[in-house]
């Protein structure tokens, strides 16, 4: 099975607190790998690392060697915007823009110098259709996104983040704020998108890691316990601290 | 353990009881009495202010002797044919004989000094506000925002001796002119009590932009001038453009720094920056200690007070017009209420 990303020994800091104790481990393509772990494992910090996210912190740094299709992203002669435009993110809370619901999703085509009109309402159209939000908002493009409901404004992110033709998605706990439904919208949208991206999504919820991932990798304090197929992980944890924290002796 | 030890506030809980459980607690009314008397008091100041200017002013509506002093309507807003002028212009000059009062030479040069110090005070308040909320590292904003927040508490006599002194000479010198003062001078000065307002304000609304919104933008592959443009300003239109408005009201209110680097004489010559201006409240100021009080030089003096106020308001108005416009256009045509 191919590696669409690969960590090797990567390490985060923030000044010079340690968050991420070099860790190792390969992201299948199309597949979905859950990361999970109690708060403060850094789990959300291995994930924004993938996409350079912690360039735009103060502070933050990040030592190691990620390969995206066998290159280093962190190389000296990266630039950090391409290789966000290759790897999109959704985050734990909605975060539409206050513009109309079109404008949201054309907004990464036009950044990137899109200019022809109709090949962006093409895409915009088959981002929300793959975000599952196209039925529910077609006759309210222009509106302000933000009269859309909660669960609505998140697949709206997902469409955003569609919209771009990421080859990697990751998500960082996007259903955490969320009703019951909404998050089995999301859910269901999981498992289709694995058939054309790489999902990488962090998730306090075992169930939802059970339910949408293929593999798994546990976390606990900046380190990585065990990093199997989903089933296994849950069914049969080699490592003491996997088998503590999945069967909920700590959180 | 008796249960009064356990909850020690028990019997407080039960007197409250007798008065009625839900009744606000008459601190918290009392207070809020106190702030509706306050917001009534500020009201009611600038109400009483407009009042008294307004008393001062309006009189020359019925008075027609006054209002003849003055040459009527049409000395005051038309250009009039003086003895030793070629052609009808506008002039004022109360204290000549006969006394010539055409405000329109100082509403040009308030409009005048205005407008200039604007076009110097908006790049340069809203470019620092970008630079040091966006780019600089927080150390640096550490260091300008409560400097530049200092230059707002300057008293304008300081910044106007200032003005007078030094910048009169660098433009001078800088421009070649015969005189030290005139519009330039001042608007450059009113530039240094102008830029603080529109600098802090908009670096406060550009601050409060969300992170979740900047980050959005970064994840979608957008540098960060991208992200500038077109997500961090447009969320902060509305307070950028209050700022701009206030530093608007600022410049064209302020008093003591165009009384003293302007050069005060009436020219009516609204595209030479270089020429010498009186502006209305620079009038107001030093000529008002001078009139006795009731005759038609003190009524035009309190209309032109008059005149300031309303049309101070109408652009406030304007202004906030144009921001909710602004503001509806950046956020889809419909923004959630």
């Amino acid at each position: 099975m191919r590696a669409k990303l690969q960590a090797k020994d990567v390490r985060v800091f923030y000044e010079d607190f340690e968050a991420i104790k070099g860790v190792s481990m390969g992201f299948p393509e199309r597949q979905a790998t859950a990361l999970i772990g109690p708060s403060g494992c850094g789990k959300s910090t291995l994930l924004r690392a993938l996409n350079r996210m912690h360039d735009e912190v103060a502070g933050a740094r990040v030592e190691g060697e990620l390969l995206l299709d066998g290159e280093d992203v962190y190389a000296p002669d990266v630039d950090a915007v391409e290789v966000r435009r290759k790897v999109g993110m959704v985050f734990q809370k909605p975060n539409p823009f206050p513009k109309s619901i079109y404008d949201n999703v054309a907004f990464g085509l036009r950044i990137a110098g899109e200019k022809d009109g109709a090949v962006i309402e093409e895409r915009v159209r088959s981002s929300l259709e793959g975000a599952a939000l196209w039925d529910e908002v077609k006759d309210r493009l222009k509106k302000s996104a933000l009269g859309l409901s909660g669960g609505q404004q998140q697949r709206l992110c997902i469409a955003r983040a569609l919209a771009v033709r990421p080859e990697v998605l990751l998500m960082d706990e996007p259903a955490s704020a969320l009703d019951p439904i909404a998050t089995g919208k999301i859910e269901e949208l999981i498992e289709e998108l694995k058939l054309r991206q790489t999902i990488v999504i962090v998730t306090h919820s075992m169930q939802q890691a059970r339910r949408v991932s293929d593999h798994t990798a546990f976390f606990y304090l900046g380190e990585l316990v065990e990093h199997r197929e989903t089933a296994a992980l849950f069914e049969d944890p080699r490592e003491e601290r996997t088998r503590d924290y999945v069967r909920g002796r700590f959180g | 353990m008796s249960r009064e030890a356990t909850h020690p506030a028990l019997p407080a809980e039960r007197r409250q009881r007798k008065l009625g459980r839900f009744h606000t607690p008459w601190s918290h009314r009392l207070a809020e009495r106190l702030l509706a008397v306050l917001a009534t008091t500020a009201i009611g100041a600038v109400a009483l202010i407009f009042l008294f200017i307004g008393r001062e002013a309006l009189p020359l509506l019925w008075e027609s002797e006054a209002l003849e002093e003055l040459g009527g309507w049409a000395g005051l807003f038309l250009p009039q044919q003086w003895r030793g002028y070629e052609e009808a212009s506008f002039v004022w000059q109360p204290v000549g004989h006969p006394g010539k009062f055409s405000l329109v030479p100082l509403f040009v040069g308030t409009l005048k000094v205005t407008l200039l110090t604007m076009l110097l005070s908006v790049p340069l308040g809203v470019g620092g506000a970008i630079y040091v909320s966006q780019y600089a590292p927080r150390r640096v904003r550490d260091v300008v925002k409560p400097l530049i927040e200092l230059l707002a508490g300057v008293p304008s006599v300081v910044l106007g001796f200032f003005a007078l002194v030094v910048l009169a000479s660098w433009v001078q010198d800088g421009l070649g002119l015969t005189y030290r003062l005139n519009g330039l001078v001042a608007a450059l000065g009113l530039s240094l009590t102008v830029v603080p307002v529109v600098f802090t304000i908009s670096e406060d609304a550009l601050q409060t932009v969300p992170r979740s919104l900047v980050e959005a933008s970064h994840a979608l592959g957008a540098r960060r001038y991208q992200t500038i443009l077109q997500v961090v300003l447009p969320a902060a239109i509305p307070g950028i453009a209050a700022a701009i408005v206030l530093g608007f009201g600022r410049a064209i209110g302020e008093t003591m720094i165009v009384l003293m680097a302007s050069g005060n004489a009436a020219v009516v010559d609204l595209f030479d920056a270089t020429s010498s201006v009186r502006t209305v409240t620079a009038t107001i100021a030093a000529e008002l200690g001078e009139v006795s009080r009731g005759d038609a030089h003190w009524r035009v003096l309190f209309l032109l007070g008059v005149l300031l106020f309303t049309i101070t308001y109408l652009l406030n108005q304007a202004g906030r017009a144009i921001t909710e416009h602004l503001q509806a256009r950046f956020t889809g045509a419909e923004a959630k209420r």
